[in-house]
């Protein structure tokens, strides 16, 4: 009997410190992201690169880098969609950002599938601009910062010079061949204005990092990105559970999309190739006339806190601070590419005609004598379509052309590809408000969606202000995937001699190894000392940086 | 009293015709029909309502029943697990929609290749452009695929007969027939109609005409049907004669 108590007590153990072991389970696979700058001044726009690696690229090719506090607040997030296996972008840090050390970090949605992974977080040391006289900072303490390896003998500058004047032109040898290349294929080589502080107290610290919102599906985002939120019962605040979510954007062409919410309330969008900073139309549908209150949540990452401890400037360390903030007012002045400025939106059309088919016939308004109303414009020149109205109510119908007999219900009705519910809002377009009319006069099934025919009325006026005090409408701004830039330095157009050259970084481009490099640079008016380094991680997930200083006077 | 009968009877109807309008508004959602498998992130697939007539059931379909199959679309976006019917007599693909119900025509234009899955092994179709007579879009079976592919367009004509009784007992003067066009396919070069015999292919190739008839005769490859034309391409396009 005593034996099988100890059995028992044997085997519970086992399976508690089983469990223990499934609830610690990380995931170990890191993306490593590279930044243009290790410091910035708040309002400034710092460049990074990010490498897709461990097979991932093969299904997700989004990154989502976002900018967030020591104790995982999130500041700025953008998605950068990856060409080859590197992400190129950029994350503007807010003006009003205090000062503090921040930290850069990347992740791919498809990682969520563990419930924890790990996360490298690159500090990026902020100096908000309008601060006088930093003599104090917070700085991380270096218990799970990642040890960089060097190697030898990879950088050297041309005459072994190692003062140089304001704009003189420099010559570096990078010695990329003595890289083994079946190791690391690509390194990240820049010059930079070198920050002491956070050359001492940054780098790169590891953290174990969950899901902002675990009920995001984990799904691979190639080419796209999940749009994700809720909807709520406008009179309880409860979840509202099978509500249909339609999405309507419009690019080239209508496009929409629809989901229906969960018990949760929750609902969720793929776009794909989608760019820039998209107005989207979001409409909850319900079987009932109940409304509804509807929130777009954000899809990050929550890291564990990072410890900080104070740390006591040197008088060099705060002049360094203050000449850099100093200098952000004629950056303003001078640069007239100091803010980049997102790109409007764009989504190349999927396929040659919109989501509900092929029309049967597109009506342009101009092409015929001006109508008053949308009765009269149906009447005259929509051939297949019966607009009535009794006892104040409108009734829309249209032909079923293959059976050639009317439909008994409403068709789908979309003004500016958003579907509408009240045939009333079309009572007042004129001939000069509609661009064209489509009539699509068949049957059509969209997902698991039926329409009895379908009349989408293209406005002249995209701005869709006939939506305002719609109930259930909801006009959302979605930073959506970014599209492609490059900093200002990377281009032509800095040598303008009569003008203030006040770059922080004055080159830093990726490159493959395997061969010598040979790079001439300019330097910025910025006196102080510039690094120039070679960055790279291994296969194997080890961190290399070389660099070597040279003085500006 | 008779008149009192017949206006609640009119206030009824009234009331049912304006519930039913309010209804309508919405009515393209089949609210007890959806559920969280309508929820496809990636897409979602659209046609036109097929409606199935014991005439289009029995005639129009290369398939005799319904068959797995996948879709994929001109984004590269594929659909798996469908249940799918070729309708050769119209040149569609038909889906059959579980959730609604519903059998609908997927649009042409969104479609690029699809496979029909058959105990006796998998029928690729590709949608090309045919710039031929009738012009247009037309999903062709793939047999052969390579340096140049070999397709066939399967058609189901309608063709006049001798006026003739059917099992029904229904006197009728037309017959669907199975039709095959076979064609040599690559982008550059388009279409060149073959039809399945050797010299069809030699001709293809009128400068290596005695090569070609050796190297089938060497590797005993007949041509009579569309297995043995599938041979002739695989081993033409494996000695270069594709490139």
């Amino acid at each position: 009997m005593r034996r099988f108590k100890y059995i028992l007590l044997l085997l519970f153990f086992v399976v508690a410190l089983n469990s223990l072991a499934r609830a610690e389970a990380v995931d170990h696979s890191r993306l490593f992201l590279f930044t243009d700058r290790d410091y910035c001044i708040s309002g400034d726009t710092v460049w990074f690169k990010v490498e897709i690696r461990n097979g991932w690229s093969q299904n997700s090719n989004v990154v989502h880098v976002q900018l967030h506090s020591h104790n995982s607040n999130l500041i700025a997030g953008v998605k950068k969609k990856s060409t080859g296996n590197w992400a190129e972008g950029f994350i503007h840090v807010p003006d009003s950002l205090s000062t503090g050390v921040y930290f850069l970090s990347a992740f791919l949605n498809s990682q969520r599938a563990s419930s924890v992974w790990e996360t490298v977080n690159k500090t990026l040391f902020v100096y908000n601009r309008f601060d006088e006289e930093i003599t104090q900072l917070q700085v991380p303490v270096a218990d799970n910062k990642i040890e960089e390896k060097g190697i030898e003998g990879l950088i050297s500058v041309a005459g072994g010079k190692e003062i140089f004047a304001p704009r003189e032109k420099v010559n570096v040898d990078f010695a990329l061949d003595k890289i083994d290349t079946s190791s690391i294929k690509n390194v990240v080589v820049r010059a930079t204005h070198l920050d002491e502080l956070s050359a001492q107290a940054g780098g790169r610290f590891i953290s174990k990092s969950k899901s902002s919102k675990p009920s995001i599906p984990v799904i691979d985002e190639k080419d796209g990105f999940l749009l994700s939120g809720k909807v709520t019962d406008a009179d309880t605040g409860e979840p509202a559970e099978k509500v249909v979510v339609l999405l309507s954007l419009y690019s080239e062409m209508p496009y929409l999309d629809y989901f229906l919410t969960d018990r949760n309330g929750d609902f969720h969008f793929f776009l794909k190739n989608a760019f820039g900073v998209a107005n989207v139309v979001l409409q909850a549908v319900a079987e009932d006339d109940r409304e509804f209150n509807l929130q777009v949540g954000k899809n990050y990452m929550v890291s564990e806190k990072i410890n900080f401890q104070s740390k006591i400037l040197t008088p060099d360390q705060s002049d360094f601070i203050a000449n850099a903030i100093n200098g952000v007012f004629f950056k303003k002045l001078f640069e007239e590419s100091y803010i980049v400025e997102d790109e409007t939106f764009y989504m190349p059309a999927r396929f040659e005609y919109p989501f509900y088919g092929r029309p049967y016939n597109r009506v342009f308004t101009a092409d015929f004598f001006d109508l008053p109303d949308f009765q009269e414009i149906s009447r005259e020149l929509l051939h297949g379509m019966q607009y009535r109205v009794r006892n104040d109510e409108v009734t829309l119908r249209l032909l079923n052309e293959p059976e050639n007999i009317y439909f008994k219900s409403d068709p789908l009705r979309l003004i500016n590809g958003i579907p509408v519910f009240k045939n009333r809002l079309f009572a007042n377009f004129d001939s000069n408000d509609i661009e064209y009319i489509d009539l699509v006069l068949k049957e059509r099934l969209y997902g698991d969606l039926n329409f009895k025919g379908v009349l989408s009325v293209s406005l002249k006026d995209k701005s869709n202000a006939w939506l305002t005090q719609q109930p259930n409408f909801f006009r959302i701004s979605v930073p959506c995937l970014q599209p492609d830039k490059r900093p200002a330095y990377a281009g032509a157009g800095i040598e303008k001699e009569n003008l203030p050259d006040i770059r922080q970084v004055n080159f830093w481009h990726l490159t493959e190894t395997g061969q010598k490099q040979q790079v001439e640079f300019r330097l910025s008016d910025l006196k102080g000392k510039v690094e120039i380094s070679v960055e790279g991680v291994t296969e194997d997930d080890i961190l290399f940086k070389t660099s070597k200083i040279i003085e500006v006077k | 009293m008779k008149r009192a009968a017949i206006k609640i009877l009119l206030a009824i109807a009234g009331s049912f015709f304006i519930v039913l309008t309010t209804f309508a508004q919405k009515s393209e959602f089949h609210w007890e029909q959806l559920n969280e498998n309508s929820n496809r992130l990636k897409g979602k697939l659209s046609g036109t309502v097929f409606v199935l007539s014991s005439k289009s059931n029995s005639n129009y379909f290369l398939q005799n029943d319904w068959a797995d199959g996948s879709i994929t679309l001109e984004d590269d976006d594929v659909y798996d697990s469908l249940k799918v019917r070729y309708n050769a007599f119209e040149d569609k693909l038909v889906v059959y929609n579980d959730n609604l119900r519903n059998l609908f025509a997927v649009d042409k234009e969104k479609v690029k290749s699809f496979i029909v899955k058959n105990p006796a092994g998998n029928q690729k179709f590709v949608k090309y452009y045919y710039d031929g007579f009738p012009k247009g879009d037309r999903y062709f079976e793939v047999l052969y695929s390579g340096g140049r592919d070999f397709l066939v367009f399967r058609e189901i004509v309608e063709e006049k007969t001798r006026p003739f009784v059917d099992k029904f007992g229904i006197m009728k003067d037309t017959r669907f027939k199975g039709k095959n066009t076979y064609f040599m396919y690559s982008p550059e070069a388009g279409f060149q109609k073959i039809r399945l015999r050797r010299s069809s292919v030699l001709n293809v190739f009128p400068e290596n005409k005695r090569e070609i008839r050796r190297l089938l005769r060497r590797n005993k490859v007949n041509i009579f049907d569309e297995k043995g034309m599938s041979r002739a391409f695989k081993l033409l396009d494996e000695n270069g004669y594709f490139q």
